[in-house]
């Protein structure tokens, strides 16, 4: 878990605390999604920080697949109405927008994972020098800099066409 | 719609339906502002008042106003507020929603969903149409299918065997209904909302929202309502009864204006909003 801003929180977030007002009336639960309504509220109350779980945790495969299962389910919700032009535009867009997430989760993934290996580095004592360490920075961390750049262009690639 | 060899037991069911105590009566607040309004000497003050002394209601409708259905950057904290703010018309169909909230969460599971989900879907397009009455056409998208809770409710029998012929042939939940009671949630209603005195405004979208082509009084609402419909479906949100999307009135497409490449924008707003909408789903 960790403790972010307020200001910083996006509906959707699992909160790791409840949380309370100043009197100790409780406002959220543990374990309960952050919703807008739930950050408008805090932010009339002025609580300035709330904590949540980290990332949910899901593998690139995991998220790749929910994409698959986008698709199907669109498939599947379309079956009567195949040869209706306007509605396949719609399904389209839908199949656009759910790649479009999957290659953000997926750069987000990435660029948390690369995050960790900077932090692991500098646990390790190693001073973690942008540009001029380049050439003493281990394997892992020039792999995982080449694998987000990679993730970054494919993203707009894919986006074009 | 297949000619129905049995005209009499359509019309004993239709009757079963129009029987006064079968249909639900109206929610008292709703029937009391009804009144009010009948009133010249009574002001939007007044209704305030009434409203605010149902304090659960209240809180309800307040939750409504201050959700990701109307984006507003302020809170909204009471009645009045929220008569000037969202309007007479728009407060009174949130005070109509809020009390059959329960009738549609009993219902079937899913249609909550289902309706707030096409509201904001409604209110979505009509936004990105420029049009200023989208708060409204919210409130149309979030009654359209009260025509499913009365049958839900009322005829439970006929119920099921709509939803097992739903799942047998693979149909929508619309063919369904008309196979087995040769009339369909969008007539049941309309016979509601003759029942209740409720305005054209949700009357028609109701009556229409599969055959948007037919409403004469409110066609564009009635369009959007029809559009928002498919919307929720494609997207998956809530249930409404069949996991099918409609197909699409072309005239109501038409009607609108809309090109294929609206629906990019149309969707990305309306995104944040359905996932922000699960405080709605608890209205308790
Ligand atoms: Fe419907
Ligand atoms: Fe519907």
């Amino acid at each position: 878990m960790k403790r972010i801003p307020v200001d910083q929180a996006k509906p959707g977030q699992i909160l790791a605390e409840s949380i309370a007002r100043h009197d100790g009336v409780l406002l959220a639960n543990q374990g309960s999604e952050v919703s807008e309504g739930l950050l408008r509220m805090l932010v009339r109350l002025n609580v300035d920080t709330i904590v949540i779980e980290e990332e949910e945790g899901r593998t690139e495969e995991e998220i790749r697949a929910s994409h698959g299962e986008n698709l199907s389910r669109l498939d599947r919700a379309f079956r009567r109405v195949g040869g209706q032009p306007v509605l396949m535009a719609l399904k389209k867009t839908l199949a656009f927008l759910s790649k479009e997430e999957m290659e953000k989760g997926i750069f987000a993934l990435r660029e948390s994972q690369e995050k960790g290996a900077d932090e692991a580095q500098a646990a390790n004592g190693t001073q973690p020098e942008e540009g001029q360490g380049e050439a003493v920075s281990p394997p892992p961390k020039a792999g995982a800099k080449a694998s987000k750049r990679q993730g970054k262009d494919q993203a707009k690639d894919q986006v074009k066409d | 719609m297949s000619p129905d060899p049995n005209i009499s037991d359509r019309m004993q069911a239709k009757k079963e339906v129009r029987r006064i105590k079968n249909l639900p009566t109206v929610p008292g607040i709703v029937a009391k502002i009804s009144r009010m309004v009948e009133n010249p000497d009574t002001s939007v003050a007044d209704v305030g008042r009434l409203i605010s002394q149902d304090q659960v209601l209240s809180a309800k409708v307040l939750r409504m106003a201050n959700s990701a259905f109307f984006g507003m950057s302020r809170k909204i904290s009471s009645i009045s507020q929220a008569l000037i703010i969202l309007g007479f018309e728009v407060v009174k169909g949130l005070v109509l929603t809020s009390s059959v909230f329960d009738m549609i969460q009993k219902s079937m599971a899913g249609l909550w969903e289902h309706s707030i989900g096409c509201a904001a879907a409604s209110g979505v397009i009509a936004a990105h149409l420029g049009r200023d009455d989208a708060e409204e056409v919210l409130v149309a998208g979030l009654l359209h299918d009260l025509g499913k809770v009365v049958l839900a409710l009322n005829l439970p029998e006929e119920m099921k065997l709509v939803q097992d012929k739903v799942a047998e042939e693979d149909l929508y939940f619309y063919e369904a209904e008309n196979k087995v009671l040769d009339f369909d949630h969008a007539e049941i209603g309309q016979w509601l909302a003759e029942h209740w005195n409720l305005p054209e405004s949700l009357a028609e979208p109701m009556r229409f929202h599969h055959k948007p082509e037919k409403a004469v009084l409110k066609p564009e609402w009635t369009a959007i309502v029809h559009i928002a419909d498919i919307l929720v479906r494609a997207k998956g949100f809530g249930n409404g009864g069949d996991d099918m999307v409609p197909d699409i009135s072309m005239a109501a497409w038409d009607i609108l204006g809309l090109r294929k490449v609206d629906f990019l924008p149309i969707l990305e707003k309306l995104e944040p909003k359905l996932s922000s909408l699960n405080d709605l789903t608890a209205l308790n």
